[in-house]
């Protein structure tokens, strides 16, 4: 079987082919092509919705050309056509869907509509080999720890306010760098002399907020005091340790032994690092999610694709397809797992 | 120094150790280092969060509720030495008049405008009578929010572990809260609905 996944949720515009077939004993998704286009924000400013939508719509055709061609399949030789309905940028989120619909009625495709949070969680848990995996799933756009539990990924803790990227992301913007930012505030607190400044600790039972940091680490660089490098490293180290600590208790709540990671954020190898310490204190085996397979990209919507037709036969007509910019995980059947 | 009997639980925070205190038995509740964590930052956790959670379970216990008598607390080695009550965790044998039980002491706390902070059915201990053993997080506060906070944890864990009996676990909690105090009730559950719609990606 063989799965075109398209996903434009927000800065990244992707395409990519998986083929699935019934022998493969191990389940993993054998990635024919994997090509990404993404929107690069200008120094200082965010991603907007509509400037991100359009340069989607101008990359979308070659990105979809250059995953054909480089896998060496034809538009006929498709089943499904899977793309992301879900959380995102509605502008964004449009653009997929307007490819995904134009193949599918072109070509005569299935057309599946895939859940992008689901994404990110069933391609780390194939690619990690995870079975029981308690899951963190941190990204621009989530915070979230999640267990499997009867038909669902049900939430176990969540940030009440902002993602953890859009901390780093904003606090960057603040400092004039360009989003997405985690990687250039990771540089800098690697530079700092790692004199830490107190910011507010906020972690409400599993639930965790990230505002307070936001608010507090401008106030300082407003007071001129501390360097960049210092603050950087103290949001760091802040956000991070409250991220352990939610999973930790997670952990310890759910007796889980397993911890996947997924999500952009979980390229930062500070946080990997004291994820790993506190797996190790709970037994817990831990799983990163491969760095080149962390942030957004196509193969994650293809396979999705794949697991919800192949179990679930779950295609839907071009009349009834839908975007949705805030579709939570937390209301998505999963049929295909036990 | 006293001694350690017996590691009897590692919890996410802290060590549960099985000791005596004047021969009497006792569990001494150790809130030990994370290596994950900025130095300054852990140690002043740490200090705060024992000098509080002993703090709370004595303010608790002044309100009527049962919690465990506390013998002794080293604030710098964040060590809270307290008394032993046999049972099982609420967790493990969950059932509606529990949580009715849960429902009344949570009603207490927010009368008297302390706030759990960390409510879970692994928190209580259940023997003949339900007793509230971990109060790590709590805090003073009079705010609507961190009442319905409270709440809303509860109901999150009863979705995500107990999705099967929800509904009835969730009602028998409201029942025993009213039974206390029914006047606030209506209100803090508009704010989590608030909170809810607060959420990412929330339909309001």
């Amino acid at each position: 079987m063989l799965c075109l996944g398209i996903e434009s949720t927000a800065h990244t515009f992707a395409c990519s082919v998986v083929k699935y077939s019934d022998s493969d004993t191990d389940k993993s998704p054998n990635i024919l092509s994997d090509v990404r286009n993404i929107f690069k924000a200008p120094d200082g400013s965010g991603i907007h919705p509509r400037e991100a939508a359009r340069h989607h719509s101008s990359v979308a055709i070659e990105v979809l050309k250059q995953s054909l061609e480089s896998s060496k399949i034809k538009y006929k030789d498709l089943d499904v056509v899977a793309y992301s309905a879900g959380p995102g940028l509605g502008p964004c989120l449009r653009i997929g869907a307007v490819i995904a619909r134009s193949i599918s009625s072109f070509y005569d495709i299935k057309l599946v509509p895939v859940n992008h949070a689901l994404g990110h969680i069933e391609l780390g848990m194939s690619l990690t080999g995870g079975k029981d995996s308690l899951v963190l799933l941190v990204s621009g756009g989530h915070t979230m720890i999640l267990v499997f539990n009867h038909k669902r990924w049900r939430v176990i803790g969540e940030t009440l306010d902002i993602t953890l990227g859009q901390l780093l992301d904003q606090f960057g913007r603040h400092l004039g760098l360009a989003s997405p930012c985690g990687s250039e505030i990771e540089r800098l607190a690697n530079k700092s002399s790692k004199n830490y400044v107190s910011l507010p600790y906020s972690i409400k039972g599993n639930d965790i907020t990230f505002s307070g940091i936001l608010s507090a680490a401008k106030r300082l660089i407003s007071t001129g005091k501390y360097t960049n490098e210092d603050i950087c490293y103290s949001i760091q180290e802040t956000a991070f340790a409250i991220i352990t600590e939610a999973v930790e208790r997670a952990l310890s709540a759910t007796e889980k032994r397993e911890l996947l990671v997924v999500g952009g954020v979980s390229a930062n190898k500070d946080l990997s690092r004291m994820l790993n310490l506190a797996c190790r204190r709970h037994k817990a085996k831990f799983n990163p999610c491969p760095i080149s397979f962390a942030g957004d990209n196509g193969v994650q919507i293809a396979w999705t694709g794949i697991l919800s037709y192949l179990k679930t036969k779950n295609f839907i007509d071009i009349s009834e397809s839908f975007v949705n910019q805030s579709w939570r995980i937390d209301t998505v059947d999963v049929l295909w797992r036990e | 120094m006293q001694r350690y009997i017996k590691l009897l639980f590692k919890g996410a925070e802290s060590n549960i150790y099985l000791t005596k205190w004047y021969n009497k038995k006792a569990i001494s509740k150790i809130r030990i280092p994370k290596s994950y964590r900025q130095r300054k930052l852990d140690d002043d956790l740490r200090r705060r969060r024992t000098i509080s959670e002993s703090r709370m379970i004595t303010m608790a216990k002044e309100l009527g509720l049962r919690t465990p008598y506390i013998y002794f607390i080293d604030p710098y080695r964040a060590e809270i030495v307290m008394e032993f009550v046999s049972g099982k965790r609420a967790s493990g044998v969950l059932t509606s008049s529990i949580c009715f039980e849960i429902g009344k002491f949570v009603s207490t706390l927010h009368l008297n405008n302390l706030i759990h902070g960390d409510l879970t059915p692994s928190n209580f201990i259940v023997n003949s009578k339900v007793t509230m053993i971990d109060m790590g997080l709590s805090f003073y506060s009079t705010r609507k929010e961190d009442k319905a906070m409270d709440i809303r944890l509860f109901k999150e864990i009863l979705t995500s572990t107990f999705h099967n009996s929800y509904t009835e676990f969730f009602e028998y909690f409201l029942n025993g809260y009213r039974h206390v105090n029914s006047e606030e009730l209506e209100k803090i559950l508009q704010r989590i609905e608030d909170i809810e719609s607060r959420k990412r990606y929330a339909i309001s």
